[in-house]
């Protein structure tokens, strides 16, 4: 579907937060080590993550300049870009209702912009709203 | 990343995004953003194992999704822990 710039979307939220299901969505690169890395001289291609991963076990493959991306930070701790242990932790004290089953990452400086917009990005959509999130919380690098 | 998060609102699921990129993010018009003040990139939700800072600026990005909006803003957010 053709996305207008100027027609923003928008979803109203009527539902409290202690309620909704959250999925992550990021472009900055987070991968689980055992995942093939992206290619960092471009890449459309996205992994799914699931809700109960290891967050010790995840790294970044990302291809934006060191200085404008500093991966080494997110390496010593992936919740700093893909909050799985945060939104696990915000869970027990019933900030939110539940962590989605199901979240997805990308690598942003992703050049295939004509591939992504027709491929990656309906593709995502639907995984989501094939998913049980009510919400979902996006993060770059 | 706009991209993404604009066809997922237009799924019908709210969303809001954390972004550093203000002036990128902002062209593009997000339905809903937060902009951590100061943060370096890498440093999305706070440094490494500051859980208090990662926590504080999910719960504002969150937050947003309570709050109803004027959709294309992006809301800049101080964290004083950071």
């Amino acid at each position: 579907m053709e996305m207008s710039r100027k027609a923003i979307p928008y979803t109203p939220n009527d539902k409290a937060l202690s309620e909704m299901t959250i999925a992550i969505v990021s472009t900055a690169g987070a991968h689980l080590k055992d995942q093939d890395p992206f290619n960092t001289a471009g890449d459309h291609t996205y992994r799914l993550i699931s809700g109960d991963a290891d967050t010790s076990q995840f790294t970044v493959t990302h291809g934006a300049p060191k200085e404008h991306y500093n991966t080494d930070e997110p390496k010593k701790d992936i919740n700093v870009i893909f909050p799985l242990d945060r939104l696990r932790e915000l869970k027990e004290e019933g900030f939110i209702g539940d962590v989605n089953n199901k979240h997805i990452s990308m690598m942003g400086y992703a050049m295939r912009l004509k591939q992504i917009l027709d491929e990656t990005v309906p593709q995502v959509a639907k995984e989501i709203t094939k998913s049980k999130a009510d919400a979902v919380l996006l993060t770059a690098g | 990343m706009v991209a993404v998060q604009r066809a997922i609102e237009m799924q019908g699921i709210p969303t809001v995004l954390v972004t550093l990129d203000k002036e990128q993010s902002g062209l593009m018009r997000p339905p809903r953003a937060i902009h951590p003040v100061g943060f370096q990139f890498g440093h999305s939700l706070g440094k490494p194992h500051d859980v208090e800072t990662q926590k504080a600026v999910i719960k504002e990005a969150l937050q947003q999704l309570t709050i109803k909006q004027e959709p294309g803003q992006i809301h800049d957010k101080e964290f004083p822990s950071y």
